[in-house]
């Protein structure tokens, strides 16, 4: 046979080839692709899972699978892939081959870098025939997220007094006063109450003296967190390291009070990923659930305000019912808000400022 | 020349020399063909590729890379190669350029890399070389060595051709962007065995009508064997003996051989389709058997050399583990066998227990028949309400034209939901209510 025959009948074959592979290559083809975990730390190293299974007698020869996620999640060293970062999101891609009947579980080590919701969205698949005359493209829509938890600080390394905010251990004056435990005298202060004077002490002193109350705990904290990283912020904070850090350290804080079995809260005048009109104020109480929904909201929380952290405070100042004990995490303090946190107190609320800086150790306490 | 390449090795600038020559061997060899002697011809390829590696040689040594001093180095070893070749002469015309091109081709080797030398189109540039120059030569008989010797290179560089562009559009596929592509040895040796298969079935339709012819032949000479053994004569005596005929008029068969009987000639056909039946059926099993295991045992050579060259370093620099099983399925032949029996298969009732099953089958076996007319049973049907919705299907009215019959509907009811067994009176009475729907 000469040449021209041969080669003509090789190109009727490969012609062929690529009208069966592109009228096949997505049929009885399924793909789905799942997180390890539905959550997990900062810095936790977990899985995703890839599952292609081809189930018809003819081979897949190549499929590329295409998606995007929020940048935050490392990947670990894959050669062949191409995960091109952006700011805000990077490109991932897979590449398979299958054999006809073939099942392939792909696990990729992930490294939860950052905190977030990170969700699977669409992934875009590509196939073809083996000489690239023709190609196929499908999109499939996934379902499934992963929620990374900032990563608690550790309170027993912190020199705020929340580590002691257990049980009836002696804690620094901010706290309310426990009318059960006395530890003194005292002079007498325009406001206390009459049954609390010490007649006998003041007697002895020629002045009214009163007793004075050491403080316990009662273990319900409220923490608002102001994502505002200057008074005149606009939208979007432009310097989110101390902000991040408030973060993490409210996070440290739930964590440490919910699991000696107290109760906290959190508010905060920033907005949540996909909800940007939802008002953020999360009641006191306890329990693991509590401190998932907790850790959640921090994860989804964007450095974008919703209102001021002033306005804010005003709103949750009429809803509040009960005196709290609350922890208020800024990176400043105005005469504005120092105004409007005098208004607490006189509610009968028990408040603590403490300074959000870049440096976790530099950190400034003030008491109301 | 941007990069330089000459630590490449020798092998490499062998292996794209040799694919270099295969796709231009039109170009290369048809002059050749002509203009040299016999002699020298099968030689003229050898020296080609020494004109690759005097080349490749003299990059290694001086570093050949300016365009001056690559020519230079060219035409030194183009002189020396042709003039050895076919001396001083008009061949000299030809081989001087062809050498001049390939010493050219040897350096640049050394400083481009395989995808800059050669290009997807330089792939089909050659192919059709080799077609257009082959669909030429067809018309002179003359040259029927060089057609062979065409479509042999013209093979081979099909198979160059298309593990190459395979390979480079898989890499191009898995989209590299700024980094070198890098692709998974499994990968590539999957769509390697999948080019195989393909050259494979290419080649069994090349080849089919040449098997056919030998099939053929084959056959004939079987039959006429056969009927050698059922006349007196042989019709047909391949190959012809130089046997002499002793000039005897006492032949007992006459002066001239007889035409065998038309009963020979009838057996003969006979035989010859039999023959060919056999042959056709046994070609048909042994692609059946071979279907039947080849899927599994290609699932036990992938499996193989998925064992032996994937290396658990190898997923862990790859950032990833594959977990590979096989989708546990009914083979096909059964499937289609299951197919077609359910297709053709005729429906036939175990004999009814009671009067009441036996009412129960006529009218169920009444009803598959209307499903398979057409008819969309509705299962939320009470069994009066089906009888009239096939009516209002058919189109009939009256309850002489009812497609089940009232009586038997009555009697189902009672059968199903009732709490009595139907009577032998009234199954009968039922029976022939139905018969009318057999016809």
């Amino acid at each position: 046979m000469d040449a021209y025959w041969m080669l003509l009948l090789a190109a009727l074959v490969i012609g062929f080839q690529s009208f069966i592979f592109r009228k096949t290559a997505f049929r009885k083809l399924s793909y789905s692709r799942s997180f390890q975990v539905s959550s997990c730390y900062e810095g936790d190293k977990i899985e995703l899972m890839e599952t292609i299974g081809n189930r018809k007698a003819l081979p897949v020869p190549w499929l590329r699978v295409e998606s995007r996620f929020r940048t935050g999640l490392l990947f670990g060293s894959q050669l062949n892939l191409d995960i091109s970062e952006g700011q805000h999101s990077q490109n991932h891609k897979s590449f398979f081959s299958l054999m006809p009947w073939t099942k392939i579980v792909r696990r990729h080590q992930i490294t939860a870098a950052r905190r977030g919701v990170y969700k699977l969205g669409t992934v875009t698949m590509t196939s073809g025939d083996l000489l690239g005359l023709s190609s196929m493209v499908r999109s499939q829509a996934l379902e499934g997220e992963l929620t990374v938890y900032p990563n608690p600080i550790d309170m027993h390394n912190m020199e705020l007094p929340v580590r002691s905010w257990i049980g009836d251990l002696v804690v620094r004056r901010w706290i309310m006063e426990d009318p059960f435990l006395q530890s003194g005298v005292r002079a007498y202060r325009s406001g206390d109450p009459l049954k609390d004077i010490h007649w006998k002490a003041s007697a002895k002193a020629g002045s009214l003296q009163v007793h004075q109350r050491d403080t316990t705990a009662d273990g319900r904290v409220l923490i608002y967190l102001n994502v505002e990283d200057h008074e005149q912020m606009w939208t979007h904070a432009t310097k989110p390291e101390p902000i991040e850090y408030g973060i993490r350290l409210t996070a440290g804080i739930v964590v440490h009070l919910l699991s000696q079995g107290m109760e906290a809260g959190f508010g905060t005048n920033g907005t949540l990923e996909d909800e940007p009109e939802t008002h953020v104020s999360i009641p006191v109480t306890g329990g693991k659930n509590h401190q998932e929904q907790i850790l959640s909201t921090l994860a989804r929380l964007e450095l974008t305000r919703r209102m001021s952290f002033h306005d804010y405070l005003a709103a949750e100042l009429e809803r509040l019912e009960e005196a709290r004990d609350i922890l208020i995490l800024s990176t400043y303090i105005s005469p504005r808000l120092e105004e409007m946190l005098s208004r607490f107190v006189s509610r009968g609320h028990t408040v603590t400022i403490h300074i959000l800086d870049q440096q976790a150790d530099g950190d400034q306490e003030e008491s109301a | 020349m941007k990069i330089n390449r000459s630590g490449i090795g020798y092998p490499v600038v062998l292996l794209q020399a040799v694919v270099e020559i295969l796709l231009l061997f039109p170009l290369i060899y048809i002059p050749a063909y002509y203009l040299l002697s016999a002699e020298s011809l099968w030689g003229w390829p050898a020296l080609i590729l020494a004109g690759y590696v005097l080349g490749y040689s003299g990059t290694r040594v001086w570093k050949l890379s300016r365009l001056a001093s690559a020519g230079l180095w060219a035409c030194i070893t183009a002189s020396v190669l042709a003039i050895a070749m076919t001396g001083i002469g008009p061949a000299l015309l030809f081989t001087w350029p062809m050498m001049f091109a390939a010493g050219y081709r040897g350096i640049r080797m050394a400083h481009n890399g395989w995808d800059a030398l050669f290009p997807g189109p330089y792939y089909l540039a050659g192919l059709l070389m080799h077609g257009g120059s082959s669909f030429v030569l067809s018309f002179q008989e003359s040259v029927h060595d060089l057609r062979t010797m065409l479509a042999w290179t013209g093979a081979l560089a099909l198979i160059a051709t298309l593990l190459v562009l395979n390979q480079r559009m898989v890499l191009e596929q898995t989209l590299p962007g700024k980094g070198a592509p890098v692709l998974e040895r499994r990968v590539l040796r999957h769509n390697r065995a999948l080019i195989v298969i393909l050259l494979l079935i290419t080649a069994a339709v090349v080849v089919l009508p040449r098997l056919q012819q030998f099939v053929g032949d084959m056959i004939r000479r079987f039959a006429a064997w056969i009927a050698q053994w059922f006349q007196s004569t042989p019709s047909e005596v391949p190959p012809p003996e130089p046997e002499v005929i002793p000039p005897t008029p006492e032949l007992p068969f006459g002066d001239e051989t007889p035409s065998p009987s038309p009963w020979l000639a009838l057996l003969e056909q006979i035989v010859i389709y039999l023959v060919y039946a056999l042959l056709i059926a046994a070609l048909v099993f042994a692609l059946y058997r071979l279907g039947k295991h080849l899927p599994r045992l290609l699932r036990k050579l992938s499996a193989w050399m998925n064992r032996r060259f994937s290396h658990r370093e190898g997923q862990e620099m790859l950032g990833y583990a594959d977990e590979i099983e096989q989708i546990e399925h009914e083979p096909a032949g059964r499937k289609l066998l299951q197919g077609l029996r359910r297709r053709f298969a005729v429906q036939r009732d175990e004999p009814a227990a009671d009067n009441a099953a036996a009412v129960r089958q006529t009218y169920r076996r009444i009803l598959s028949r209307k499903i398979r007319e057409g008819y969309h049973w509705n299962a939320a049907l009470t069994p009066r309400e089906t009888g009239r919705d096939l009516d209002h299907w058919k189109g009939t009215g009256g309850e002489a034209e009812s497609e089940l019959p009232p009586e038997l509907i009555e009697l189902y009811e009672v059968a199903r939901y009732g709490g009595r067994a139907p009577s032998d009176e009234e199954v009968q009475r039922v029976l022939k209510a139905s018969k009318r729907h057999k016809e």
